[in-house]
């Protein structure tokens, strides 16, 4: 089941979340960047009041058709993580970070964020 | 003595970073095949332009990218920036320098001291050195700062 974020139509990131299985699915496309990075904010504020609503053990972000993302969307993912770890426990879900390891960006971010928290999980492919 | 080089002056603007980026992505290609070098120097560039927008006070930035003959790659931003600022990426140079040795610890470090500060990243540099493997330095003339990021490269093959 897809669930409408409401991102701007002409923002240079797109998103798409659906439910899978008990977990968040949320794909990212595009640009993450200081052009987007108030859509991306307004975005991870949503997926995390979705997740506790839902008491969703998982939200999985999907970040491999990102061609780009700055250091200001790292830190809108980093205080998101922050905002996950303070819902626990009544609202506690762990997060996987998906990327890929063609794209170098993914892969050495992923791995900096990896070791921030107990609850992020990356899946680097 | 250089071997190649381009540099722009342009005014910052969040609109124009990404096409300056993308510009200069291009004398990335023409230098290496190598496309991970590549991508690590595009992120740099990026963060040291983002930089550039945030703290410049007189509209005007400069980038300039170099290659030596021994394939040292070094990319300089230059913009005025205001005393306050000066002293704040003294501060966070002075101290990323003195655990280079430890970049990523160092930078996830940085993102736990600002997990709750809302409204600026203050990861930029760090990540340069901690992702893109580059050592940064900076130097301050007449209330203009140059920011420095310096890399190893291979040499292009010759196809």
């Amino acid at each position: 089941m897809n669930i409408d974020l409401q991102i701007p139509a002409s923002s240079e990131l797109r998103a798409v979340a659906r439910v899978d299985g008990s977990a968040l699915l949320v794909t990212l496309e595009g640009q993450a960047d200081l052009r987007t990075k108030a859509t991306l904010d307004g975005l991870l504020g949503k997926v995390h009041l979705l997740a506790v609503e839902r008491k969703a053990p998982e939200v999985k972000l999907d970040l491999r058709a990102v061609e780009f993302m700055n250091s200001s969307c790292i830190k809108s993912l980093v205080t998101w993580i922050g905002d996950a770890q303070d819902a626990a426990p009544t609202g506690a879900y762990a997060i996987t970070l998906m990327g890929s390891s063609a794209v170098h960006w993914q892969t050495r971010s992923l791995e900096a964020l990896s070791g921030l928290a107990d609850i992020v999980r990356i899946d680097v492919q | 003595m250089v071997q190649s080089y381009v540099e722009m002056r342009f005014s910052p603007s969040v609109e124009l970073i990404d096409l300056v980026r993308r510009f200069i992505a291009d004398f990335y290609h023409r230098l290496t095949d190598d496309r991970i070098l590549r991508d690590r120097l595009a992120v740099a560039t990026h963060e040291l332009l983002e930089n550039c927008v945030r703290y410049s006070v007189d509209g005007e930035a400069k980038v300039r990218v170099e290659v030596s003959p021994e394939n040292r790659l070094l990319i300089t931003v230059d913009n005025a920036a205001h005393p306050s600022h000066l002293d704040s990426l003294r501060k966070l140079i002075e101290e990323m320098n003195s655990r280079k040795q430890e970049p990523i610890a160092f930078y996830r470090e940085l993102m736990r001291r600002g997990a709750k500060q809302r409204d600026r990243s203050g990861l930029g540099l760090a990540r340069i050195h901690a992702e893109c493997d580059m050592l940064l330095s900076y130097s301050v003339a007449d209330e203009r700062v140059s920011v420095r990021a310096l890399a190893e490269i291979e040499e292009k093959k010759s196809s």
